[in-house]
């Protein structure tokens, strides 16, 4: 509980932390809405998770840069209790800025968006990816700023061609079977599903967004000193 | 020192050939696309990356398998993810696990899945055997490592034991000289002593004639001390030309033509050094014989006040010497032990030991 609470704090102390992730996502509520479909904020959302869930995740990475891992790997706190409090932390804040995003969404859209209890827990699954990949993605480089500037262009990418910052039918259909193994596809996919109310392909895509998770967590979490 | 070269382990070609698995399953899948078809695959890899991560029984891939066989019972182009399973029960010597997904190879298999299946078993069964082959070298070089270990030990031991050894024969040596000296010396040493004395006490009574006696007797008994003293010094003193015949004798008792030459008394050199200059030389000597075929061999010892050198040179050398033998490694160790120091130098053919001896420490 306390390295849960010092990693929210850790987080919390940081003023830009703040803005970044509980105020930038408001104005992607502004983005009109497409005909037959939900307002398409509501997947460019996604590619602020991804962007929060990477800056979220920036103390776990200095810890191992500045070596702090190693005296914590000499305290009686174990690998796993150190991870878990920690990932739990972000998973907490960008659940706060996932309610927070809807309850705009709710104030701003009204009746366009249906099935936010739905949207909510799509958006949990899609967060819950997005920081196992920063995990995974940080284990790559031993320097922040260098892991964050190719980041940026990797997420700028993997969102633009798996419908997260364009939308999917904008997309050439021979595209669509190959960017169906990138991890960020699902949120729209989930989200369309959604929309058409496909109760199989939401499951679908939390199931899969889940399993990427659970390879990310595998890969991320081998301790490296 | 060992020059770095990048080593391909077992375990890197596992993950090169897993990969290349799972790229040929996915190349046929994606044409195929469905949320069915994914999750399979994010299954296999989680059931790879899992293992990867934990130490897992091999029997619980079994459980996975399972999984994906059944599954591609309805989806049978998941088959394709089955050769994954075959590679890794191949890997772990576990051929029996191989037979449900056969079957369900059997049912449903296209010829690229069996194709891929007999890849990933050839291949796993290679990596299985070359595994096998690693870790029983590995345990070969274990084996020799320790001994190694052990006959560094017994050589530091013998070196202990051979300068205890040098310690008796110098306590020895020291006790025979004694004995010498106070059973030839120090009896005539005594009655001479005593006799001038008595002399002295003659002289002051004025009884010169018995003085003059006395004075004598105390000349013979010197006289006979002195001669005594050249016999036992003779005694101690190692003859020096008996030494140098050795050394001589040695040099040529090989097969091939010696050039020795030697400068200085081979008397100044203490015992113990002399011992091991000779062993050092016969060791030498005998390497040439065993890795040379020389036209000339020159050996030369010079001895001064402070250091005996020593030089044996050949030519005709077969190979080149990277790392000195054990012999040559005993031969550096013994003599580094009393403060000496032994060079090895090799040019072309032409190879030369020099060995530096302190005479005075």
């Amino acid at each position: 509980m306390n390295i849960y609470l010092h990693a929210l704090r850790e987080d919390l102390r940081n003023p830009l932390h703040i803005i970044l992730v509980f105020l930038l996502p408001i104005p992607v509520l502004f983005i009109p809405a497409h005909p037959h479909s939900f307002p398409f904020g509501l997947t460019l959302y996604g590619m602020m998770l991804f962007y929060s869930a990477f800056l979220l995740s920036r103390p776990i990475v200095e810890d191992r840069m500045q070596k702090i891992v190693i005296r914590i790997a000499a305290s009686p706190v174990s690998t796993l209790q150190y991870l878990a409090s920690h990932l739990l932390a972000y998973v907490t804040l960008l659940i706060v800025q996932i309610g927070i995003f809807l309850m705009g969404s709710l104030i701003l859209h009204g009746d366009l968006v249906w099935g936010r209890i739905s949207l909510f827990a799509l958006y949990i699954s899609f967060s819950i990816m997005c920081i196992a990949f920063t995990l995974a993605w940080n284990m790559l480089f031993r320097s922040f700023t260098i892991s964050f500037a190719v980041f940026a262009g990797v997420a700028s990418l993997m969102c633009l061609f798996s419908g997260v910052s364009m939308p999917l039918f904008l997309l050439p259909t021979p595209i669509i079977r190959y960017i169906m193994f990138l991890p960020t596809y699902w949120l729209p996919h989930g989200i369309e599903a959604l929309y058409h109310g496909d109760v199989g392909a939401i499951a679908q895509s939390h199931m899969i967004l889940l399993a990427y998770a659970v390879i990310f967590l595998l890969l991320g979490s081998k301790r490296r000193l | 020192m060992h020059e770095s070269r990048p080593d391909v382990h077992p375990h890197h070609t596992y993950w090169v050939l897993i990969g290349l698995l799972l790229v040929g399953a996915l190349s046929q899948t994606t044409l195929h696309h469905g949320a069915p078809t994914i999750l399979l695959f994010l299954f296999t890899v989680v059931s790879i990356v899992l293992r990867w991560r934990y130490r897992i029984p091999v029997p619980f891939m079994l459980l996975d398998s399972l999984i994906v066989g059944v599954v591609s019972l309805s989806y049978p182009i998941n088959t394709h993810y089955l050769p994954v399973y075959l590679f890794y029960f191949c890997v772990h010597g576990k051929p029996v696990f191989l037979l449900p997904s056969f079957v369900v190879l059997w049912v449903h298999g296209s010829s690229f899945s069996w194709w891929l299946a007999s890849f990933a078993i050839v291949a796993g069964l290679l990596l299985y055997f070359w595994k096998r082959q690693q870790a029983r070298l590995q345990q070969e070089i274990d084996v020799s490592r320790q001994l190694l270990h052990k006959l560094e030990a017994e050589e530091q031991m013998l070196l202990r034991d051979q300068y205890s050894i040098q310690q008796v024969s110098r306590l020895t040596e020291r006790q025979r000289i004694a004995e010498l000296l106070h059973d030839n010396l120090g009896h005539e040493l005594t009655a001479a002593h005593l006799t001038l004395k008595a002399t002295g006490t003659l002289i002051s009574k004025h009884e010169t004639e018995k003085a003059l006696m006395l004075q004598r007797q105390a000349e013979e008994r010197l006289g006979k001390a002195m001669k005594q003293l050249r016999v036992a010094v003779q005694h101690i003193e190692p003859i020096a030309e008996m030494d140098l015949r050795s050394f001589s004798d040695l040099v040529h008792s090989f097969p091939f033509s010696v050039a020795f030459s030697h400068s200085g008394t081979i008397g100044n050199i203490p015992p113990a050094l002399r011992q091991l200059l000779y062993v050092s030389m016969q060791e030498a000597l005998t390497n040439t014989m065993k890795h040379a075929d020389p036209s000339k061999v020159t050996v030369s010892i010079e001895i001064t006040k402070a250091i005996v050198r020593a030089t044996i040179e050949n030519d005709g050398t077969k190979e080149h010497v990277q790392e000195p033998g054990s012999g040559l490694r005993y031969m550096r160790k013994r003599i580094e032990a009393v403060n000496g120091s032994l060079s090895i130098q090799q040019q072309g053919n032409v190879f030369c030991l020099i060995i530096i001896l302190p005479i005075k420490e």
